[in-house]
């Protein structure tokens, strides 16, 4: 269900789900320890979930951080999107279980489509 | 130049209409006060997919001698309006809502923009829709290349889609009325969500020619207005036979309320969950006003029951097909990867492998529907349920998400809008109330061709109440 890409510091770009940023995340915004976000980076955090949600494209959550030594150099959030491939197979498995449904009614003997729809 | 108070942008149509008869002002003062309304204010709701001022401005000096010269056409004449984004205009761009086919020209006029034009009206600007009408499916407010519509009464919500453009312009008296298009709810729910009346034709009433197809055997084109009265003389022109169009019916409407059936003589149903366990807690009030007044009209009330199918097996499968099948070269291409939302981009691909007896299947199980639906309409002549059963969504709320609430045992009439769109039955959606500051509405459905019958109930309705001519904070 998780779409990865790097947290943009000042970035202007739309993120739909399944798509990449590849904004460079800026220079070192503070120190931090094994999968923790500093001050920083949480309140970047806070401004892209804002704009995602002004742009009704859901909210951004925090999946992880890679801390170089000494000092943070990406950070990666996740979004609450379903990736491309998720959605596929839930719409075909949508289509397949609206396939069950129609197999499984009962349709009388000699029932006609109904072609050239009229009402 | 003539100023115009807040008022008149928010009045009917018709007395509009009635105005520029007695010379209050001209056309060309009203198209020129709405059209910069609507360019100013058009953003704000992400409403405006295209100003057309120019164009409109210009076409007001023979209007303005027509009602000089006393060559009066009818209570349209000189009224501006808003079209879908769907419905193509000659040598004007029309983008379907859709960043594919942004910068698409046709070189004709829809007929429902055709007849409009002859009847005086002026089209001032092309209004914003969810990308290819929502297509099969699709996951967010904004899904559309104009962003998400904004709703008028509260713009952190949702206008409703997929005719959201034209619910959100109307109900911030941007334009008197629009035309909108409805699959399975298009219509229906902006009007619902933005407080104004709309009209669901029966299948085949409006001439589709020139507009946009997402599914041939379900779309159809309607007006959204402030009045009942208004969509009745809107349905008028824009109804009757085309030979464009494989679906048109060939029957033309003419909007007579003076010979409606006296209000004693018709059988209302309804389901009593309907407004006790599917409305939401916070609109359940305003719902058991609104069915207290449809009651007052004096119409005989009873409960009824739709007929129950797999119903969501049967649209989900036509309009999966019928969508993919009209957009396989976008699917095919690869272009479709350029819509906005990713469930509209799988179920359009999804769509293609829908096989053929899944599709006959679903048509043998509608052509059941509609014999059902005529069961069901020898013993009541309109049904009546709440158009949606809560408010306008925020925007970033995915719109596929689970409900909050565990669904009622009994269905009511849950499945009122795809059971009524598969059985082409007509509907008017009419703004009963407010739920957490938020419009709410009924919809009352009735038999094909039975506009007549439920524009005047919902004319006595809007008589008794005022719930459509309140006006969001613009």
């Amino acid at each position: 269900m998780a779409t990865f890409f790097t947290m943009p510091r000042r970035c202007g770009k739309r993120h739909d789900g399944g798509q990449t940023c590849t904004c460079s995340f800026g220079p070192p915004v503070g120190r931090t320890g094994a999968g923790e976000a500093p001050p920083a980076a949480r309140a970047i955090l806070r401004a892209m979930t804002r704009k995602m949600s002004r742009r009704g494209l859901g909210s951004v959550a925090l999946a992880g951080f890679a801390a170089g030594p000494g000092a943070l150099t990406q950070g990666v959030a996740q979004t609450s999107l379903p990736t491309p491939k998720d959605d596929l197979e839930a719409a075909q498995r949508s289509l397949k279980t609206a396939s069950r449904e129609l197999n499984q009614f009962s349709i009388p003997r000699g029932t006609e489509p109904a072609f050239l729809f009229r009402a | 130049m003539a100023s115009f108070p807040t008022d008149l942008f928010f009045a009917p149509a018709v007395d509009l209409n009635a105005r520029l008869r007695a010379g209050e002002f001209s056309v060309k003062e009203l198209v020129t006060a709405f059209s910069a309304r609507l360019d100013a204010l058009g953003p704000r709701y992400n409403c405006l997919a295209l100003p057309l001022t120019a164009d409109a401005v210009r076409a007001t000096k023979d209007i303005d001698g027509d009602f000089k010269r006393q060559r009066l056409r009818g209570p349209l004449q000189g009224i501006p309006y808003g079209a879908k984004d769907l419905l193509c205009t000659k040598g004007q761009p029309t983008s379907w809502g859709a960043r594919p086919y942004v910068g698409q020209v046709f070189d004709y006029d829809a007929t429902v923009i055709r007849k409009l034009e002859r009847t005086g009206a002026v089209l001032i600007g092309k209004l914003a829709m969810v990308e290819l009408a929502g297509g099969p499916t699709y996951r967010f407010a904004a899904a559309s290349v104009t962003g998400p519509g904004l709703n008028p009464w509260d713009r952190s919500r949702w206008s409703g889609g997929s005719s959201s453009g034209s619910g959100s312009a109307v109900a911030a008296g941007l334009v008197p009325f629009a035309l909108g298009s409805e699959t399975s709810g298009s219509i229906l729910t902006p009007c619902a969500f933005c407080g104004i009346t709309g009209l669901r034709p029966t299948y085949g009433l409006v001439s589709r020619y020139g507009a946009m197809a997402l599914s041939w055997t379900l779309d159809k084109i309607g007006p959204m207005a402030r009045t009942a009265d208004d969509c009745g003389h809107i349905l008028q022109v824009i109804s009757g036979g085309d030979a464009n169009d494989p679906g048109s019916a060939g029957k033309s409407f003419y909007y007579t309320p003076q010979y409606a059936r006296a209000m004693k003589d018709i059988r209302a149903g309804f389901a009593a969950e309907d407004f006790s366990d599917w409305a939401e807690p916070a609109a359940r009030p305003a719902f058991a006003q609104a069915f207290e007044v449809v009651k007052s009209l004096e119409v005989q009330v009873k409960e009824a029951a739709l007929p129950v199918f797999p119903v969501r097996g049967v649209i989900t499968t036509i309009l999966h097909a019928e969508a993919a099948t009209i957009f396989e070269e976008l699917i095919t291409s690869g272009k479709v990867d350029q819509l906005a939302d990713q469930k509209q981009i799988a179920g359009l691909k999804a769509g293609l492998e829908v096989s053929a007896k899944d599709y006959l299947k679903a048509m043998q199980i509608r052509s059941l529907i509609r014999a059902e639906f005529r069961k069901l309409f020898s013993e009541v002549d309109v049904l009546v349920a709440p158009a949606r059963y809560g408010i306008a969504p925020k925007i970033a709320e995915p719109l596929d998400a689970p409900p909050a609430r565990r669904a009622p045992d009994k269905p009511g009439m849950s499945a009122l809008i795809p059971l009524a769109n598969l059985a082409g039955l007509p509907a008017l959606c009419l703004p009963c109330g407010f739920a957490d500051g938020m419009p709410v509405a009924l919809q009352l459905v009735g038999p094909p061709f039975s506009e007549n019958l439920l524009l005047a109930m919902g004319r006595e309705f809007q008589r008794k109440t005022d719930w459509h001519t309140r006006r969001p904070p613009v």
